[in-house]
């Protein structure tokens, strides 16, 4: 019932009225904990590759 | 001079942030010296708006310089387009196969996507097409698409059945 409710606004919603999320620089340089998440998440799925060229 | 990583998708792409912002980075490649990486972050974060729990799904390609420790993530695919010469073929059908993966683990309501660029060029709307094409395979019709108020295309997707 709420997915239907939440639905239900999404479709009735004029989305062209709503762009904030939406990147305005083609480049981004993250700072603070979005800056240590890319990179924590860089260093894993690099990390699985090493260890696949390795095995 | 950027090598590549790998030379098809890979088949377990993992899913980070889940109940949080879900992502998967997928490794395509890195310098000759090892120092510097270049993936592509595909993205499927929530976003509520006027009301309605929706996510936004996006991707950029990562630089990394490991020694300057300086991440940055670029949306402008001209700004990419260096590190990109050896993998540009496999930068879009990874993107679809993270968008199928990331969409059937979080099954969102209702998904938002939008083009970087204002008035995109037409040659540039297959590869929006192909991803619009992996999300409706994972279970959503389209509900929306039109051109915003910064000329920017954009596209509302809902699970199919809830409606």
């Amino acid at each position: 019932m709420m997915a239907e409710n939440n639905i239900s606004k999404a479709k009735a919603l004029n989305w062209s009225e709503h762009t904030s999320a939406l990147p305005k620089e083609g480049v981004v340089y993250p700072k603070g904990q979005d800056k240590a998440d890319l990179i924590a998440r860089l260093r894993k799925a690099f990390g699985k590759v090493k260890l696949r060229q390795t095995a | 001079v950027f090598s590549p990583l790998i030379d098809e998708i890979p088949n377990d792409l993992e899913i980070d942030g889940i109940g949080g912002r879900p992502t998967v980075t997928i490794p395509l490649a890195a310098s000759d010296d090892g120092s510097q990486w270049v993936a592509v972050e595909v993205r499927l974060w929530p976003w509520r708006v006027n009301g309605v729990e929706c996510h936004t799904f996006k991707f950029a390609i990562v630089h990394f310089d490991d020694a300057a420790s300086e991440p940055a993530v670029i949306f402008d695919r001209n700004m990419a387009a260096g590190y990109l010469e050896a993998v540009r073929h496999l930068v879009m059908p990874s993107v679809c196969a993270a968008a199928r993966a990331l969409v059937e683990a979080v099954q969102p309501d209702v998904i938002y996507r939008a083009t970087y660029f204002c008035k995109p060029p037409d040659k540039s709307m297959p590869k929006h097409n192909m991803v619009t094409e992996a999300i409706r395979s994972a279970g959503y019709k389209l509900s929306q698409s039109e051109t915003d108020g910064h000329g920017r295309v954009f596209w509302v997707m809902i699970r199919h059945g809830d409606e």
